[in-house]
């Protein structure tokens, strides 16, 4: 468990080097006109002012990306303690994507403050463009919404499936349908989204806006498709109660975090060539000098603009234009969701690791364990067995925490079925409770004070 | 055809598209016929307001430019000749502008062979 857990973090860390390197290392060269996501005429990329900022930017970006590897070090010390560990990887993830942007953000202000001082501006400012055709005929070839009917009906197939087998797992059928909504909302947004004006030559924009938007909108569809079945591999994995079942999560994990990031570099690389195909034969093409809409020059924020999603500038997909009330809705909700989350899962991991669960018997012959939201009561004589056991079955988790320490909320164990564990791990003995539907294990961090316990219920029991 | 406008022109946005599509008519950018952009599609694509687009098109409507099909959307007319109809409504923007000019010191074979240069772009035949 502990082990799963350092390596999903481990995992997602590369995964977020991968992406901030790939994203922003590109940046210092001049490519599509632009520079440090700052248009800029060719000659002024060779100025000798700009040459100093691209260096200092590469300096800047190696250390600050070296500094955040060194702070992701506790990440991997702190793997016995997997609430902490949890936490601080939480904080280091949202502090390395605000902090490893810091160099290209000082490189595009001060790029942006050298094109300003020299007046090197390329195309019009100010505009807007569309193609007549382009606008009518820009989603002929995508793909229907209606395709999602597929991988929703996936989703709805695995819930009921889930439902009728076992409701703990229902969630997962849940999920899956999420997923697929979430799928359906990005295509839709794209549908809608404005069209790009690469030349004042009509066919060429109308073949490279048709192809962009037609790989995209496939794209999302086989996503959520992949996601389902990543959900049904899931379900499979969680019910089938092996030993061996650790090869069998990285695996799944590992197929399941390449093959999106693969199909979406795929298209996006596919794209790219097929523009830059095109537009090199052509002789129309158009720049627009948008600059001073994009912040940072990663956020779009055009109050002129009445559109939601805009293709971002660097990076690959779309982002959001914060100059729309849509927008700053959206933008805020993000941002205070994750805020929520972070606290929330913070607060919740810090607390379980403060408290342990108590059980109490009280004289009206009700045993109580208090846990936060795992309590359970139950009354003297619904017990049809109690043992002091030195062993807990294998099983796994259903709703609950289960770490190297401790194992606590709804299990299902082999031989047992439903179990409810409150147990301080490799500290024997449990005392072992069956109930009508439900075994009970429970334990306290003390052997000594876990065995008097058991003595004690089991004069009670015995009395009744 | 590619409509550009400019936010920070004086003339408004509507009279800006309007008098593009006038021109992508008469230079053939725009051919007889031809299907335009639905409302709701060309302000998504523009980013700006449907009503701005709707008083342009209302505007081409009216001047016979293009035809509102309930079921097709908007469409280049078709060619058609009311030269005589049109003529005292020319004369009177003519005046206007053959005055500006007057006034900045254009005489009339400049003027004249400035317009056979902008009647040589137009591809429009009936």
């Amino acid at each position: 468990m502990i082990a799963i857990l350092t390596a999903v973090y481990l995992l997602t860390a590369a995964i977020g080097y991968i992406v901030i390197i790939a994203t922003y290392n590109p940046q210092s060269r001049y490519k599509k006109g632009m520079l440090f996501a700052v248009t800029l005429p060719e000659h002024a990329a060779e100025d000798e002012r700009v040459r100093d900022i691209r260096t200092g930017f590469r300096r800047r970006f190696a250390r600050y990306q070296l500094a955040t590897l060194a702070l992701f070090v506790p990440v991997a010390v702190l793997h016995a303690w997997p609430a902490y560990q949890t936490i601080y990887y939480l904080l280091w993830m949202c502090g390395y994507f605000v902090v490893s942007v810091i160099p290209f953000r000082r490189a595009f202000r001060e790029t942006l403050a050298l094109k300003r001082e020299n007046d090197w501006f390329v195309g019009e400012k100010r505009v807007v463009r569309s193609d007549l055709r382009v606008a009518q005929l820009k989603n002929k070839r995508s793909a229907s919404p209606w395709l999602f009917v597929v991988p929703l009906a996936i989703s709805a197939g695995l819930a009921m499936w889930t439902f009728r087998d076992d409701t703990a797992y229902l969630g997962i059928g849940i999920a899956g349908m999420a997923v697929t909504a979430m799928f359906l909302f990005i295509s839709l947004g794209m549908r809608r989204a404005k069209a790009k004006v690469y030349s004042m030559n009509s066919e060429a924009n109308l073949s490279l806006n048709q192809a962009r938007r037609r790989a995209w909108s496939y794209l999302w569809v086989v996503m959520a498709m992949v996601e389902n079945v990543h959900f049904a591999l899931i379900y499979l994995a969680a019910t089938r109660e092996q030993a061996d079942a650790f090869g069998a999560w990285v695996a799944l994990t590992i197929a399941f975090t390449v093959l999106p990031i693969g199909l979406i570099l795929y298209v996006h690389r596919k794209i790219h060539a097929l523009e830059q195909e095109l537009l090199e034969q052509d002789d129309k093409v158009v720049y627009t000098d948008d600059d001073e809409y994009w912040a940072n020059g990663f956020t779009y924020h055009n109050p002129n603009d009445k559109s939601l999603m805009v293709t971002k500038r660097i990076g690959l997909g779309e982002t959001i234009n914060t100059g729309t009330m849509a927008g700053k809705v959206i933008m805020g909700g993000a941002l205070a969701l994750m805020a929520a989350v972070i606290v929330g899962v913070s607060f919740l991991l810090i607390r379980s690791e403060l408290t342990s669960p108590t059980l109490t018997l009280s004289q009206d012959s009700t045993v109580s364990i208090d846990y936060p939201m795992y309590s359970y009561d139950f009354s003297l004589s619904d017990i049809e067995e109690l043992t002091l056991v030195d062993d807990i079955p294998s099983g796994t988790k259903l709703n609950g925490e289960a770490t190297g320490a401790h194992a606590r909320g709804h299990f299902r164990l082999k031989g047992l079925g439903k179990t409810r564990l409150y147990v301080f791990k490799k500290n024997p003995p449990y005392i072992r409770i069956k109930l009508d539907d439900v075994y009970i294990f429970y334990n306290d961090k003390d052997p000594v004070l876990t065995t008097e316990q058991f003595e004690q219920l089991k004069e009670r029991t015995s009395r009744e | 055809m590619v409509i550009t406008l400019q936010l920070d022109s004086e003339t408004p946005l509507y009279e800006q598209l309007r008098n593009q599509i006038v021109i992508g008519i008469a230079t053939g950018r725009l051919e007889a016929q031809e299907r335009l952009p639905t409302v709701r599609q060309l302000a998504g694509d523009l980013g700006i307001n449907t009503m701005t687009v709707n008083k342009a098109y209302a505007l081409l409507k009216q001047e016979g430019y293009i035809v509102i099909d309930r079921r097709h959307g908007a469409k280049v007319s078709p060619r058609t000749q009311n030269a005589d109809v049109h003529a005292q409504q020319l004369e009177e923007q003519l005046q206007l502008i053959i005055a500006q000019a007057t006034i900045r010191g254009v005489d009339q074979s400049a003027f004249q062979s400035l317009c056979s240069r902008i009647f040589s772009k137009m591809t429009y035949q009936h």
